[in-house]
């Protein structure tokens, strides 16, 4: 496996589009390295490469199920595993997504005049 | 100088189809398949510009079109695409580089005036620096093959293979006719014809 290959895999890891992105939330969650992670997914570290250019699998259950089992059969990767990683990887980043927005919101009221102290 | 595909057209066809139908797996299998081809082929036509510049540069064009499939159409080489993606992507690339860096890549051959040089980048439009790129492909061209002049056949295969970003020294051993010989051997073997034809395009691009 290439090391510009790799260094790919790693630049997709902020982009949701692609599977390292929910990889990299469920290892981060499990403050689990590379290594950890391949063993959690039983495959090779080299194979951990391609599974992070995968793209992301899709978000309904019978289309999620066989996005995750085609890229488990493909790579060698312990299927149940996998999906559970992506699964966790998808409601962290929509936690992400909602705290952003929830954020932002908070951001907003606190920019609002407060009740009674505009003018009338 | 040759550009084929590193996969065949049936392959490649297929890897298409199934990108375009979002198959999970195509996008790992087209950055597996292309990413490092691209690189040797930016390599090859540019080879004074920074090598980073060229990895991002490749790397660039296969993000987006992972990223928008429908960029390419289908009846299109996915390669022809990417190689002509990449070579805007490096165009950019460069444009975005410093006045400093500049100077490092390889307008050298077609702008001699420090002053000018530097102002290359507000300079020309993207067509005319593409230009530039292409003038400097013919230069390149050039010097592969005064290489080529001073290479047996079979180490005109084994430079091939290199261009087109094969790595394997198995591969390159069986080019040579030397595939059953110990590994140790045929590393060294292999190290060496590569040591030669690394000194002889060093020393063609200093003649230039």
């Amino acid at each position: 496996m290439s090391d510009n290959l790799r260094a790919l895999s790693v630049r997709v890891e902020s982009d949701p589009k692609f599977l390292a992105h929910l990889l990299r939330l469920y290892a981060d969650s499990e403050t689990m390295n590379d290594e950890r992670l391949a063993l959690e997914l039983g495959c090779p570290i080299e194979s951990l490469v391609q599974v992070r250019l995968c793209r992301a699998p899709r978000v309904s259950g019978a289309d999620f199920h066989a996005d995750i089992e085609r890229v488990a059969t493909r790579f060698g990767v312990r299927v149940e595993r996998l999906a559970e990683a992506a699964r966790r990887g998808q409601v962290l980043s929509n936690l992400q997504t909602t705290s952003g927005s929830a954020a932002a919101n908070l951001l907003a009221a606190r920019d609002r005049p407060e009740d009674g102290g505009g003018t009338t | 100088m040759s550009d084929p595909s590193p996969l065949d057209a049936d392959a490649e066809a297929d890897l298409h189809r199934r990108l375009s139908a979002l198959d999970p797996v195509a996008t790992a299998e087209l950055a597996t398949a292309f990413l490092e081809p691209l690189i040797a082929n930016l390599r090859c036509y540019h080879p004074k510009i920074d090598d980073a510049i060229r990895v991002q540069a490749a790397a660039d064009a296969i993000l987006a079109l992972l990223r928008n499939p429908a960029s390419c159409r289908q009846d299109a080489s996915l390669w022809d695409y990417l190689r002509m993606s990449a070579k805007w992507d490096l165009v950019n690339a460069v444009d975005s580089e410093t006045t400093h860096r500049l100077r490092l890549v390889s307008f050298d051959s077609v702008e001699h005036d420090v002053s000018r040089r530097n102002g290359l980048r507000e300079e020309l439009d993207a067509p005319t620096r593409l230009a530039l790129l292409e003038e400097l492909e013919i230069a390149d061209a050039t010097i592969l093959a005064a290489v080529r002049q001073r290479l047996t056949d079979a180490e005109c295969l084994v430079l091939d293979r290199m261009l087109e970003g094969e790595r394997r020294t198995e591969v390159f051993a069986a080019l040579l006719g030397i595939g059953d010989r110990p590994p140790a051997e045929q590393r060294m073997v292999v190290k060496r014809l590569k040591d030669k034809i690394d000194v002889r395009l060093r020393r063609s691009r200093e003649e230039s």
